[in-house]
Parts: C-alpha cells; sequence; structure tokens
C-alpha cells in the first residue's frame, strides 16, 4: 500500500521538484543580474571609486594632512591659499607659496571659462573656512568618465566645451539599470521557457508515443511498442501498452495463421468440388448445344428439361462455391480494395458481353441502356465485376427462360445503375435480408438469403456504393445502385 | 493444330477433347506429368492445356521443364483461381490461365488467341478457313465469298469479321473490336465500328436492315452468331 502511495506521488514529486527548480532558477536569475549590474558599473565608475582628484575630496582642515599623491600621479598640482588667496603650499604647482592670486584671476579660472584646456581645476575653501585649495589635473590624464565625475560633482571648476559631448552621468546609471533589468527579464523568460519545455516533454513526450502507437494500432498496423523505463504512472501505462500490443499482435499473427490455413483448406475443398461439378455443367452444356442443333432428335422434352435442370444446378452449385470462397476471403483481413479510374459504361458492357452467350443459350431476353459516353468512376474492377455476376447469376437461376433482363446506366451529379428483371420476384427470406440490410444487420443473413446477396452488399458498402431493393416494384425484382464521384472511405 | 491436354480428371480431359476436335483440332490426352513429359519429348505439339495438380510432375514442374526446351504456347487450365496461383502460373512461364469451370467458347478462343501470337503469316493458322452458315473467309488469300459468291472487303471490315467469325457467339464492345483490329488506344471511335459493321452487313447479309449473322447486342456491341 505504502509503495502504491509512492507511486501514486510520483508525478506530483516530479512537478514538486520541477517547480522548486524553477524558484531556485529565479532566484540565481536575479542573483546572476545582480553580479551583471555590479560588473556594469564596476566597469563604468572604476576610475572614481575611492576618488582623491577634486579639491572637495582632499580637503581637510589641517592642511598639512592634504592627501594629494593620486593627483601627483596624474601630474597634477595643489595649492593651498589663505583667505586673501596667496599661496601659503605648493605642491608641484608652477607658482610658488608667496604668490598671490587676484580675485579675477580665479574668478576667470573657476567661472568664465578658461581658454586653456590643458587642465581641470577644482576648487574649495577648507570647513573652517581659513584657507582655500585649488586642484588642477591635465586633461589627458584624466579619463572620459573621471573627466564627466569632476565636471559634475566638483565647483567651482573650470569646464571645457568637451563637457557636453558626454551624456549625463545620471542617464548613464538609468542605462545601466535598464540593461540589467532587461538581463533579469531575459533570464526569466529563458529559464521559465526551459522549465516549461522539460515539464511538458516529460509528461507529453510518452503520451505522444504512446497515442502513436494506438492510432497506429487503431489503422491495423498492430506493431510492438516499447515500455517506456519510468517508474511513475506513465511508466505504469506505458508497460500496460506495451503488454496489450504484444498481445494484439501474438493474436492478429494467429488470426492470419487461422485465415490462412482456413483459406488452403477452402482452396482445397473448392479444387475438388469444382472439378466433378465443371465436368456436369461441362458435358451438359455439351449436350443442349448438341440438341439445339437437333442432332439427338431421339430425347424427348422432358429429357431435355432434365439436362437444363441439371445444367443448370451444376452452375448454381459452382457460384456457391466461388461465393463461400469469397466471403472466406473478404471476412478475412486481406480485402483491399484495388481502386483505379476507369470508364464505367465500358466495364458494364464488357461485363455484359461476356454473360451474353449463356443469356442466349438458355433463351432469357435482355435489354441495356448504357450510354456510349465515357464515366470515368474509381473502383475494383475485379470486385465489381463479381457484384454484376452475381446479379446476373441470381437472375439467371431464380427465373424461367424467356425472362427479361434490363440494366440501365445513366449520370447526373452521380451515377445511377439499375438491375430490373419481369420474373418471379425475391423470396420471402431474400427480402427480409435486404430490409436488414440498411441497418448493416447481416448476421446470419448469408443462411437465408443466399451468399450472393450478401457478397453484392459487402463489396458494394466496401466501395460505398449505396444499394437497394425497390420494394414497391411488382414486376418481378429491381435494384438500384448509386455511386457517388468520390473516392469509397476506407 | 496439335493440342496436348494434361488432365487427371478423366470426364473434365474427354469434355476438353470434345470441345477441341469440335474445333477439328488434333487432341492428345494424358492424366498424369510423367508421360505428359514423355509424349512432349517424342512428339511436335503446336499448343499446351495443362492442369496444376496432376500426378507426377505437377503442372508447375511439367511447365519448367518445358520451357527449358521449348516456347510453345502452354495455357493452364485450373480450378485454382486465387490471385496468388494466376500470377505464379504465369511466372512460371504459362501464357494464359483459365479458372474451371470454363466457358469452353472463351477456351477456344483464348486457344486462337494465343496460337495467333505466336505463329507467322505464313503459318497453318493463316491457311485456315473459317466458314459460318455459308460465308466463308480466307485469311491467307485475304477473300470473303457468301454463298459461293466472292465479296470485296477492306482491310478493317476483313479484319472486323475474321475476329468475330474466329470467336463466333462472343459479345464484344466497340472498344474491344477497334483495339483489336486497328491495334490502336479506343478513343470515341463508336461511329467508326458502326460504319465498316454496317459496310460488312451490305456484303454478308440477304437483309442487312435485319441481320441474321453479324449482331447487334444494343447498348453492348456485336456479335457473330453461331450456328
Amino acid at each position: 500500500m505504502h509503495k502504491r502511495y509512492l507511486k501514486i506521488k510520483r508525478i506530483s514529486t516530479v512537478f514538486f521538484i520541477n517547480n522548486l527548480s524553477l524558484f531556485i532558477m529565479i532566484i540565481f536569475s536575479l542573483f546572476l543580474s545582480g553580479i551583471f549590474l555590479y560588473v556594469l558599473f564596476f566597469i563604468n565608475f572604476k576610475d572614481y571609486t575611492n576618488m582623491n582628484l577634486t579639491a572637495n575630496e582632499i580637503i581637510n582642515n589641517n592642511i598639512e594632512l592634504i592627501d594629494a599623491v593620486e593627483i601627483l600621479e596624474k601630474n597634477g598640482w595643489v595649492e593651498i591659499t589663505d583667505r586673501d588667496f596667496k599661496i601659503v603650499k605648493s605642491i608641484n604647482s608652477p607658482n610658488r607659496e608667496g604668490y598671490s592670486y587676484r580675485a579675477g584671476d580665479l574668478m576667470n579660472l573657476f567661472f568664465n571659462g578658461y581658454n586653456d584646456s590643458t587642465y581641470l581645476y577644482s576648487g574649495s575653501f577648507t570647513l573652517d573656512g581659513s584657507h582655500f585649495v585649488i586642484v588642477a589635473l591635465p586633461t589627458e590624464e584624466v579619463s572620459a568618465e573621471t573627466y564627466q565625475y569632476i565636471v559634475e560633482n566638483s565647483r567651482p571648476i573650470l569646464a571645457p566645451d568637451k563637457v557636453n559631448n558626454y551624456e549625463s552621468f545620471e542617464n548613464k546609471i538609468n542605462t545601466i539599470i535598464i540593461c540589467a533589468f532587461m538581463f533579469f527579464i531575459f533570464l526569466l523568460f529563458s529559464v521559465i521557457y526551459f522549465h516549461s519545455k522539460r515539464t511538458s516533454e516529460h509528461i507529453l513526450k510518452p503520451l505522444i508515443k504512446m497515442k502513436d502507437i494506438a492510432n497506429s494500432i487503431k489503422n491495423g498496423n498492430y506493431r510492438i511498442y516499447e515500455e517506456s523505463r519510468r517508474k511513475d504512472e506513465i511508466g505504469q501505462l506505458s508497460k500496460a501498452l506495451a503488454e496489450m500490443s504484444i498481445q494484439l499482435k501474438n493474436r492478429m499473427n494467429k488470426i492470419e495463421e487461422y485465415a490462412g490455413e482456413r483459406k488452403k483448406l477452402l482452396s482445397q475443398i473448392t479444387h475438388d468440388l469444382k472439378t466433378p461439378l465443371s465436368s456436369v455443367v461441362g458435358y451438359s452444356d455439351h449436350l443442349l448445344v448438341q440438341l439445339q442443333k437437333k442432332q439427338h432428335r431421339n430425347i424427348g422434352n422432358d429429357d431435355l428439361n432434365y439436362l437444363k435442370i441439371i445444367n443448370k444446378n451444376g452452375k448454381r452449385a459452382i457460384c456457391l462455391i466461388d461465393d463461400i470462397s469469397s466471403i472466406s476471403q473478404h471476412e478475412s483481413y486481406f480485402l483491399q480494395l484495388n481502386l483505379k479510374k476507369e470508364n464505367f459504361n465500358e466495364f458494364l458492357r464488357e461485363t455484359i458481353a461476356n454473360r451474353i452467350p449463356e443469356l442466349d443459350e438458355i433463351g432469357f431476353n435482355y435489354e441495356f441502356e448504357i450510354p456510349e459516353t465515357e464515366n470515368n468512376l474509381f473502383f475494383d474492377r475485379k470486385q465489381i465485376s463479381r457484384v454484376m455476376n452475381n446479379l446476373i447469376d441470381n437472375f439467371i437461376f431464380h427465373n424461367p427462360s424467356e425472362s427479361k433482363l434490363k440494366i440501365t446506366t445513366s449520370r447526373n451529379t452521380e451515377t445511377f445503375l439499375t438491375i430490373e428483371d419481369d420474373g418471379v420476384g425475391l423470396s420471402y427470406d431474400a427480402k427480409l435480408f435486404l430490409r436488414n440490410a440498411s441497418e448493416k444487420n447481416y448476421e446470419n443473413a448469408e443462411k437465408k438469403a443466399g451468399t450472393g446477396l450478401y457478397i453484392i452488399l459487402y463489396l458494394l458498402d466496401k466501395h460505398g456504393w449505396n444499394f437497394k431493393y425497390e420494394e414497391e416494384y411488382e414486376n418481378g425484382t429491381k435494384f438500384s445502385i448509386t455511386i457517388p464521384d468520390r473516392l469509397p472511405i476506407p | 493444330m496439335r493440342i496436348l491436354v494434361v488432365e487427371d480428371d478423366q470426364d473434365m480431359a474427354q469434355l476438353i477433347r470434345l470441345h477441341l476436335e469440335n474445333e477439328n483440332y488434333e487432341v492428345f490426352v494424358t492424366t498424369n506429368g510423367i508421360n505428359a513429359w514423355e509424349l512432349f519429348k517424342n512428339n511436335s505439339f503446336d499448343f499446351i492445356i495443362l492442369d496444376i495438380i496432376i500426378p507426377g510432375f505437377d503442372g508447375y514442374s511439367l511447365i519448367r521443364k518445358i520451357r527449358n526446351t521449348s516456347m510453345v504456347p502452354v495455357i493452364f487450365l485450373t480450378s485454382k483461381g486465387e490471385n496468388s496461383d494466376i500470377i505464379l502460373g504465369l511466372g512460371m512461364g504459362a501464357d494464359d490461365y483459365i479458372v474451371k469451370p470454363f466457358n469452353p467458347l472463351e477456351m477456344i478462343a483464348r486457344i486462337k488467341a494465343q496460337y495467333r501470337r505466336c505463329k507467322t503469316k505464313d503459318d497453318e493458322f493463316e491457311k485456315a478457313v473459317i466458314e459460318i452458315a455459308g460465308i466463308k473467309i480466307c485469311p491467307k488469300e485475304f477473300s470473303l465469298t457468301v454463298s459461293g459468291e466472292e465479296k470485296k472487303l477492306n482491310l478493317r471490315e476483313f479484319g472486323i469479321l475474321r475476329f468475330l467469325m474466329e470467336n463466333a457467339g462472343m459479345v464484344f464492345t466497340k472498344k474491344q473490336i477497334y483495339e483489336t483490329v486497328w491495334n490502336e488506344e479506343y478513343i470515341d471511335n463508336g461511329n467508326t465500328i458502326m460504319v465498316h459493321i454496317s459496310r460488312i452487313r451490305e456484303k454478308i447479309e440477304s437483309d442487312p436492315r435485319n441481320p441474321r449473322n453479324l449482331v447487334t447486342i444494343k447498348g453492348i456491341g456485336y456479335k457473330f452468331a453461331r450456328r
């Protein structure tokens, strides 16, 4: 029970693991995005992290402790003046201690612009206001970003014209944040996409394979399905399907084997029965021909009738044997229609032409209305030939000589074929069979109605052609067949 | 024409002999494969009719042996009517295949057709005269006499009459007649056939409007009536 419970939980466990992995991957994406953001900041602003390049940054009340190392590294200089802008300390500056700036010089330096763009200036008073610090950095020693930073954050400074060529610092930060956000969204979508794909594949892949196998079995291709190695419910389903496919294939093999054996046996029986019957029919045919030529004048009318009965029933027995053989084939799984587009009218003429000598010999009348025009339809020549011959056989066996057979065909949007006679009409059992046939209730029907009708209905149904017995027709028998132009649906 | 019939069923063999002798063929009958092979080796035959299931060599073995030495026309006449049997029989080298019970008219027609195909113009077959109800045609001389009176036919008319007389009693559609005589694909030449048939009737019928020999089967085709 516990094991079963665990098995039932398998797919939900997989879902849990998958969702957990999704959560972890989202967190990981966030982490990656953070790293990405940091890297962007580091690349863009590495020059002014812990920067001591402006007056504001190096300012200190104790002027002795001012740190000018980085400025000196960049070949810059520092000057510290008193309140009257007299230099009290000069570090690497071209102006010596004791040099006094005039107010106008400083104004020019910081506010009115300075024609010399060789240096970038910044200046600031100490917190107690006792000193003023001036820092100058050679512009060629300063990167564009540092330059921008100083321009934005150090006042008063000299801002040469080329400052305008750089985007603002805030804009750059905004761009970086947007990039990082886009990167995060991209990662998030990628994670969700691959997660969905993996999760759906985990379930759908075996299901699609099983669906293909089921369709294949439905279409009569009994191939063996290889079971999945999974242990979950899908694995169990796959195992059941694999077992089912093996059993079905084995059964189909057995059915085909039995059908093959039955076919062989029937073929042997057919051969054994047909040979003596062929002699009966052949000799009686010969005698009938001779009698028609009046070569045996000593045979009376009764004897002639007996001979006709022998001949007629011999032929009927042969037809029955053929029908039984056909049913055996049709009920097996081998019957595949060999559909070809042919002129149906010419086919009818050729099929009927073969039977006319027999009709003449027995003394039947006939009338055929088959247009000379072409009527190309899809049908299996052999099987429809069997249908037509069965219908003509039925007419021959059940009706007295001098009865009339009429076959007509016409075409509108569909093709219509009628086979009618003025003979004795159908037996009660045959009528009952045909009434039930519209409901496809063929079970045991052939025992009552004769195998011929059964085969006719089966083959026409296989072609998708509509067969109708005209019950209202009182002067014999009338069958109508409606033939659509479309191909039969398999 | 000398025909060898190999058929184990005596009654059937006699029936085949009866129909063939009616056509004035010389018929030799044997009931087993070994005798058939001996007969074949020691005699000359123009045609062989062979059953498949026979004692001694079966029909397949016999045709294989025959085909090693001769291309004489062979027809299988058997009760084995499955598609696979027919395919196998033809594949073994038979020229045609007839399933029992056979229609004697069809059997004779097939024998004539096969024989015609494998013989040249100077052969015995071409010399054979066909005569039905006083209508006589001689293929070699290309002549037609009706009640002793000679009539002229053109090539196509002669071809149609010969084809129908050789297969007297059998009904053929216009397409079948056209494709046999013209040896071309039939493309709605119904009128061509009708015109030729009408001309033939003028020459062979006493009352061409009510023909008794070359008969129309309405809706189907034509036949030459047997007597």
